[in-house]
Parts: C-alpha cells; sequence; structure tokens
C-alpha cells in the first residue's frame, strides 16, 4: 500500500513539475538542432540511386564485416579486462590507486594518434614488449587485423571501466555481506549479486566502448594501417573514399549510422528495458 | 548448541568489549541506542569482520581467535543473518532469494527451488514466490528474509533490528509472527534491537549495551526489576503487566483491568511506556483514554528535564512526565492521583 501511494505520489509531481525557463529551452532546442542537422544533412547528400550499388562492392563490404569483427571483439576484451579492473579501482584501497586510475583510464583523452604511436612503441616490432612477442611467440601486431582490435580496445576499454566502476561504488556492498552469510565465496556473490545489480552500467559500458571501437580512426591508421581486408576498417574506407569518390562516402557514413543506431536501440529494448538511460 | 564469544574491535573512536554467551533455543537480545556497537557485534559474530581480540566459539568450533589465527569468513560459517532493511536481493524473486543459500553451497537448482517454496509456505508467502521484492510489504519483506536465513538449517540466526523498517501499525503483527517462527527454529538465536518492547516481546534474555560495552544482562525479569544503572532504568523502564486476556480486556493477577486495542485471548503481557501514562488529579470525567486507576505517588525521581514517578495501586505503574508538568501538578510522595492511559498504547503479547 505504501509503495503504491508513493508511486502515485510520484506521478503527480512529475506533472506538476514546472516548464524550464525559456532561455534553457532556447539553448536545448538549438543543441538538438546541432546533433540532429548532420544527420539531416547525410540523409539530404545521400546519394540513394548508389546505395545498392555501393553496399555491393567487394570492398565496402570487406570493410564493414571487418569493422563488425573487430569492434565486437574490441567490446568484448573490454568486458573480460575491464569489469575485474573496475572491481578492483572500486572495492580495493590500495597506494597509488588515483595514479593507476589514470593510467588506464589516459587513452580516453590522449588523441588517438598519439595512441597508435604509443602502441608502436610498446608493441611494435622493435617496440617494449613487442620484440619479445616476435622473437619468442612469432606474434606481430602492427598491420594486422588483432592490432586493429588491439588499437580499438586501448581507447574504447576506460569507458566501460569507468561507467562499471561508478556503478560498483554506488552498489551497496551490504547486500554483497548478506550474500556471503548464505554461503557465497567471494566469487560467487559478484557473479550472482553484484554484477546483476549493475548490470544496467555494464550494458551502458558495453556500448560505449563498442560504439568508441567501432568508430576508432587515429590509432588503427597509425598502429595497424590502411590494408584492405585486414586492416581497413569502415572509418578508414570512409575517409579514403571522400578523396577519390565523395558518394561512397555518404553512403558509407549512412550505413555506420544505421548499424550504430540499430545497435543502441537493439540493446535498449532488451537489456535496459527500453527504459534506463544510457550513461 | 551454544555460543561462548568475547568481540573487541575498535570501531572509530568506539571501543567494542562485549562478552555474550547463548544456549540453543534461547533468544538473546542486545539492547541498546544506535552508536553502542550492536550491529559491530552481530558483524563479528556473522564473520564480516574479524575481532582483534577474544573469541568466537559455536558448538565448541572455534570460529574466531585471533591468539590462534584461526578465522572463519562468513560464507563458511553455519550462521543465518536477517539484516536491518532486509537487504533482498532486489534482481531476484521471493522464491530464488529464498533458495540463494541453497544454490551457493551447491545443491542443484530443482532441489533448491523445491526447499525455497516449502520455506516460502512455512513463512506463509506461498503465494508471492514469483514476487520481486519491490512487490513485498515490509512484514511480507522481512518473513523472506527470516527464509532466506534459515533454509540453509545454520547453527545460529542473528537478526539485526528486524523490526525496525516497519510502520507501528504492522509492527505489532509482524513481531508476533515473528516469535512464532522464532520459536519453532532450535538453534543459538541473537537480536540486536533499540526498543526495548522489541527485546522483552521477543527475546529470554537481554544484554543492554551503551558505548561498546554491556552494562547490564540478565532475565527480562531481573533486568527490569532491578536495573544497575539510571542508563538501564531509562532505557528498559517500560511497564509489563502479566494477565489473562478475553475479548479486548486483560485481568490482571491482583486485581484490576487494562483495555487494550486489539489481543489474542490467553496468557498475555501488556507493555505501557511511562511516556505513555498520563497523570490528572481528579478522575478523568470523558477523555478518550480507556483506562484510568487511581494511584498513590511511591516515588518522584526527577531525570534531566524528565520525571519518572513510581505509582502504586491495583496495577503498578511507572508514568514519565515532563517538569512543567510536574510543577502544574505539585506531585509529592503519598498523594492520591490518577494515572490515564489510550488502549491503543498498550502493547500486548502473548506471555
Amino acid at each position: 500500500m505504501a509503495r503504491h501511494s508513493q508511486q502515485v505520489t510520484n506521478v503527480a509531481v512529475m506533472r506538476r513539475r514546472p516548464v524550464p525557463p525559456w532561455p534553457v529551452l532556447v539553448l536545448a532546442a538549438v543543441a538538438v538542432a546541432f546533433f540532429a542537422l548532420p544527420f539531416l544533412g547525410l540523409l539530404w547528400r545521400a546519394p540513394w540511386g548508389r546505395v545498392i550499388d555501393v553496399l555491393g562492392e567487394p570492398e565496402v563490404r570487406t570493410a564493414l564485416w571487418l569493422s563488425v569483427r573487430t569492434s565486437l571483439t574490441a567490446a568484448g576484451l573490454s568486458l573480460v579486462f575491464g569489469v575485474p579492473l573496475a572491481w578492483v579501482l572500486a572495492t580495493v584501497g590500495f597506494p597509488g590507486r588515483g595514479v593507476v586510475r589514470a593510467l588506464c583510464t589516459l587513452s580516453m583523452v590522449l588523441p588517438p594518434v598519439v595512441g597508435g604511436v604509443a602502441l608502436f612503441a610498446a608493441l611494435g616490432r622493435r617496440g617494449i614488449a613487442g620484440q619479445y612477442l616476435y622473437d619468442w611467440f612469432g606474434i606481430r601486431l602492427p598491420f594486422t587485423t588483432a592490432g586493429v582490435v588491439v588499437a580499438q580496445t586501448f581507447v574504447a576499454m576506460p569507458f566501460l571501466v569507468l561507467t562499471v566502476e561508478a556503478a560498483l561504488r554506488q552498489h551497496d556492498s551490504r547486500v554483497d555481506d548478506a550474500a556471503r552469510t548464505l554461503g557465497g565465496s567471494r566469487w560467487y556473490v559478484f557473479r550472482r549479486v553484484t554484477l546483476p545489480s549493475v548490470r544496467p552500467a555494464l550494458v551502458a559500458g558495453v556500448v560505449l566502448a563498442w560504439a568508441r571501437a567501432i568508430g576508432e580512426f587515429g590509432a588503427t591508421i597509425t598502429f595497424a594501417g590502411n590494408f584492405p581486408g585486414t586492416t581497413r576498417t569502415m572509418p578508414l574506407a570512409t575517409y579514403l573514399a571522400l578523396e577519390t569518390d565523395a558518394d561512397e562516402a555518404l553512403v558509407l557514413s549512412l550505413t555506420l549510422v544505421v548499424v550504430s543506431f540499430g545497435v543502441l536501440i537493439g540493446l535498449r529494448d532488451r537489456w535496459l528495458g527500453g527504459e534506463a538511460a544510457i550513461a | 548448541m551454544t555460543l561462548e564469544a568475547r568481540v573487541c574491535v575498535q570501531r572509530g573512536t568506539l571501543a567494542v568489549d562485549v562478552e555474550l554467551d547463548a544456549y540453543a533455543g534461547e533468544i538473546v537480545a542486545i539492547l541498546g541506542p544506535n552508536g553502542a556497537g550492536k550491529t559491530t557485534v552481530l558483524r563479528a559474530l556473522a564473520g564480516l569482520l574479524s575481532v582483534e581480540a577474544g573469541h568466537i566459539r559455536l558448538d565448541d568450533r572455534v570460529l574466531d581467535d585471533p591468539s590462534t589465527g584461526v578465522f572463519v569468513p562468513a560464507e563458511q560459517r553455519s550462521v543465518g543473518v536477517v539484516f536491518q532493511d532486509y537487504l533482498l536481493f532486489r534482481h531476484m524473486s521471493a522464491l530464488e532469494n529464498v533458495a540463494f543459500g541453497l544454490r551457493a553451497r551447491g545443491v542443484d537448482k530443482r532441489t533448491a527451488l523445491a526447499r525455497a517454496a516449502t520455506w516460502l509456505g512455512r513463512v506463509g508467502l506461498a503465494d508471492h514466490a514469483a514476487n520481486r521484492p519491490s512487490a513485498l510489504s515490509g512484514g511480507q519483506a522481512q518473513r523472506v528474509a527470516l527464509a532466506r536465513a534459515l533454509v540453509t538449517d545454520p547453527a545460529m540466526l542473528l537478526l539485526d533490528e528486524p523490526l525496525a523498517a516497519l510502520d507501528a501499525a504492522t509492527r505489532r503483527e509482524v513481531r508476533r509472527d515473528l516469535r512464532r517462527h522464532l520459536a519453532a527454529f532450535p538453534g543459538v538465536k541473537v537480536l540486536v534491537t533499540h526498543d526495548a518492547v522489541d527485546a522483552y516481546t521477543i527475546a529470554d534474555r537481554i544484554a543492554v549495551m551503551d558505548a561498546g560495552h554491556v552494562v547490564q544482562s540478565g532475565t527480562i525479569a531481573e533486568v527490569t526489576a532491578h536495573p544497575r544503572s539510571r542508563y538501564v532504568a531509562e532505557l528498559v523502564g517500560v511497564n509489563l503487566i502479566a494477565g489473562r486476556s478475553t475479548g479486548g480486556v486483560v485481568h490482571v493477577a491482583g486485581g484490576g483491568t487494562v483495555v487494550v486495542a486489539d489481543a489474542p485471548d490467553g496468557e498475555v503481557f501488556a507493555a505501557i511506556r511511562p511516556q505513555s501514562v498520563s497523570l490528572s488529579l481528579a478522575a478523568p470525567v470523558d477523555g478518550s483514554p480507556r483506562n484510568s486507576w487511581p494511584m498513590v505517588v511511591r516515588d518522584v525521581d526527577r531525570l534531566g528535564d524528565r520525571v519518572r514517578i513510581l505509582l502504586a495501586g491495583a496495577i503498578p505503574l511507572t508514568a514519565e512526565i515532563t517538569v512543567a508538568a510536574l510543577d502544574a501538578l505539585v506531585l509529592r510522595s503519598g498523594d492520591r492521583v490518577h494515572a490515564s492511559v489510550k488502549a491503543t498504547e498498550v502493547e500486548v503479547y502473548p506471555a
């Protein structure tokens, strides 16, 4: 009963919520226009008659498929390594935690080209770790598809780490205590209680990381190069097309917009219950 | 089954040092104000924090003893806990909540859910198995929390303020249910509460805690009859009246009756807070209080801006009034006075 009346009250409060003053509304409208106009421009300029032709080109399909594969792999790797990192940053108090957090999220604020150069210095044939990767295991990352994934993961993972860490900090650790008194090991409690309670943030983090990965350009072209079939992802192909065939660039851009938008909507409906915000 | 514990923990500026023993079947209440260290003791017993000195033994099994380096973490102890606010898992149904402890201990899903369903039935919530905690009332959530803690058959059950989250109207009913469910559990039971009435109505023995220490412990009759400090007297100073209830009236053994709001028939205790007793020089003619007894003032005891007045009569009572009210009434030992109490202010529970 109490819960019910609470909801009723909330609805009433929402109805009575005052409208923001008009300067706020005007500025907000400008912001909406700022975001909407580029997409309208794309739609307006798109050579609709050539869409089928362009998408039928083998190079385009290869680039699209490569982008989908690498960005999903990068999002997966961000999840596998980012969640444990977020867990440690959120729950373990160790000296220098702030430094570690800054280090692990530096690539987010770094110009991506700089990230690519740094990756080269680390994982290139003569890099600090890359030389051993090659000498001992014969693994070569630069200018390979694996290199694309590395570059994308490098710039994408911080988005997931920060999102999930914030949610883990807000999580009521007493609920985990309750689960432990019921016989749950730390790992079991994390899997069955902690993670589900931060699921919206987890989904948001994966989406953000994936979005950053599929749009990755600077670090990819610097570290992995621009080879058709192995490292030329959609953003690279789009940029290249702009110099030779503007229509093709428009179609490729439109395709990226549609794919990104589709994934966002799909995730929202399936995992966020259509209501939770993606942030 | 017995619990034998000495918990010494430093929490910020509060030094907790508490000795606590409990036998199987009995309910021991740790009673004290917020910040006394009650929850700290409970967390140590649960294995959520380790004692810095002392020991915790349950059935001769050492759970925690810094001197020998033994510490059994919470997940390996056979201890069920009902937490304050219940802390149910919000993403699980009531049934899955109850099954959690079994699943965590490796019981297969089908068996776990079946046993959980049995327990939900036992606490009267079979119809709510599929509900999420957000769809449960406070009393229902408490029963789910209780079933969840008991489903794994723990040797000891700990309850942290199990009634604090409830509003006054449901509290009485939930308290009665809780007593019944606790009576069916044979292990060691420790209850933490800041409310003397909760302690009286549920526990067999109480340990009164203040500033990290137990200031007095014993059976409820002992502690209420002989509070050894002003602090204990104030905390436990609830009028407790034994009698036989029929149709909303409690007949006290020494003569006299107490009209109550709703009560089970049979042998009961009626608890009246001293603050609920109002005094007047003349008998109230047509006021709302259903109870009014002529009394004789035995003692007047000032505690700061409040005054406790011991009253003798068919039903001996302690009343607590303000200094201003005392000044208006000008009461002295031996004076005649009328004590009245509203029926709704009387807490009744089965003896």
